[in-house]
């Protein structure tokens, strides 16, 4: 056990590192689920909770905040997103503001909007890709961030 | 805890048989992340096992001043739990038996639709409100149809509650063969329901129900749509076979009248009707021609279409050896009318 410390330890002194020298984007996941709220005079609002555990067939929500924390603003911003094992996009639901939204059918290798991504079957047939296709979704951030920019991207899967 | 050097299925593996995944580790497998997802999407489209860690992480990569930078987000992981469910269908919904059968069998399906390996209690009820009758319960009464074939053979096991309950995996399914006698002197078209039920032996309750830690391996378990318990229902139909043949004639005195005399022909009209509830097959009309008068060569007819004579493709002859007609009618469904029709000459 002490070893693994030691080793994540390292890990995290690396990045700090990095943080500190070149400026860094400071980036952070979040798993969420909707939950239905109900006030004391009765009215329903859908809130999102964060998610420990799951049930086949729920959605789970992700949120990725990234935020400048350095002293340079940093372009050619992309943020890359597996979508996670056992889950399957939902489609439609990537949003991120002043981003493009690009999407990967061959476990990231290659992106392309959701319109130009095309599967070559066995047999040889083509069709226009899935969301059940998709093995990545990035987020290309179109400006600059500047320092102390925060920025945000989420996306919603659901569990199979 | 070497897991921080393995990568893809095999530390997706190791993370969810472990469960509890603390930060570090977390942090760690997140390294593995970009390259362990093109096997997850070929994975099959079925429910994701409990106990299962999903996991999800996010690379940033981005440019300062000349220099490219890559950063990986923390992973958060999330727990599948367990979903209880289990589902009843009768393989057939009605039944066709005779009145005083014994030892027949109706088969289920039994599925575990829940995403974790299940026991399930069985039990057979026969007295259903609202029967016409009650199907007797041949003992042992409940068989696990180990060859699927959904009737009885002789590598089926009898079921003993509580002794072999049927262990299921997630998505897995077995056929159970109900053996019920049906009372004697019943009316054609009498019903009797038989009911299976199924019940997760873990626990069941309304849907939603949680219990907490209850699930493999510790996660939580909660009740599906099913609750946890379902059953299903078969009628069984008490279906006579009858066949009703009405049998008319018509004389033509070929001189004028209807007065038989000799030479007068008698022209037939069998009605065939197959009025039970259960078709019939292989269904033979034989008649025999009448003492004191000859077969009229060329006039069998079924359903108005002339038969030829000779016993060949078509589905009458002429039995000249046993002087008689024959119509090889079939395969007939409940409520089938046919006519045959021949004529006889008065020696």
């Amino acid at each position: 056990m002490k070893k693994l410390i030691a080793i994540i330890s390292l890990l995290f002194a690396s990045f700090a590192a990095n943080a500190a020298s070149q400026g860094s984007i400071l980036v952070k996941t979040v798993a969420e689920q909707e939950q239905i709220v109900t006030a004391a005079n009765g009215s329903k609002s859908t809130v999102l909770a964060p998610a420990k555990s799951v049930l086949p067939g729920r959605e789970v929500i992700y949120t990725v905040t990234f935020e400048n924390i350095g002293h340079e603003a940093a372009s050619d911003v992309v943020v890359t997103n597996p979508v996670p094992e056992h889950t399957t996009y939902q489609p439609g639901s990537a949003f991120g503001p002043g981003t493009e939204l690009l999407f990967s059918i061959d476990g990231g290798r290659s992106f392309a909007p959701a319109a130009g991504l095309e599967v070559h079957e066995h047999d040889g047939s083509v069709r226009a890709a899935g969301a059940e296709d998709y093995t990545h979704i990035r987020f290309v951030l179109k400006n600059s961030l500047t320092p102390g920019a925060v920025a945000f991207a989420r996306y919603r899967t659901l569990v199979k | 805890m070497k897991q921080t050097g393995v990568c893809g299925n095999e530390a997706a593996r190791k993370a969810s048989s472990t469960r509890r995944i603390g930060a570090g580790v977390g942090a760690a497998l997140a390294l593995c992340a970009l390259g362990s997802v093109a096997a997850a999407a070929s994975t099959a489209a079925s429910s994701t096992p409990a106990g299962t860690v999903i996991q999800a992480s996010a690379e940033v990569t981005y440019v300062i001043g000349t220099q490219t930078v890559s950063v990986l987000s923390n992973a958060p992981s999330l727990t599948v739990n367990q979903l209880i469910d289990v589902a009843v269908g009768a393989l057939m919904a009605s039944v066709p038996v005779q009145p005083a059968e014994s030892s027949r069998s109706v088969a289920f399906r039994v599925v575990n639709t829940g995403n974790a390996a299940e026991t399930l209690h069985l039990q057979l009820a026969t007295a259903v409100a609202g029967n016409v009758f009650d199907a007797l319960p041949h003992p042992p009464a409940l068989y696990l149809d180990a060859d699927a074939s959904g009737t009885l053979s002789g590598a089926d096991q009898a079921y003993a509650p509580g002794g072999n309950d049927p262990v299921l995996a997630p998505g897995a399914s077995v056929v159970v063969l109900a053996l019920v006698d049906v009372p004697a002197g019943l009316a054609d078209g009498a019903r009797g329901r038989l009911e299976l039920s199924a019940r997760v032996g873990q626990a069941s309750g309304a849907p939603g129900t949680v219990f907490p830690g209850a699930g493999s391996g510790g996660v939580d378990a909660i009740a599906g749509l099913s609750g946890g318990s379902a059953l299903a229902g078969a009628d069984l139909l008490i279906s006579g076979v009858d066949v009703a043949l009405l049998k008319s004639a018509t004389v033509v005195n070929l001189a004028g009248g209807s007065v038989p005399q000799s030479g007068s022909r008698i022209d037939y009209d069998i009605a065939v009707q197959v009025r039970g509830r259960a078709g019939v097959h292989s269904l033979v009309v034989v008649d025999p021609i009448p003492a004191s008068t000859h077969y009229l060569p060329a006039s069998l007819q079924l359903d108005g279409i002339v038969l030829s004579d000779a016993a060949d493709g078509d589905a009458g002859a002429f039995l000249s050896a046993s002087t008689q007609i024959q119509v090889s009618l079939g395969e007939q469904p409940a409520g089938a009318t046919h006519h045959v029709r021949f004529s006889v000459l008065i020696n």
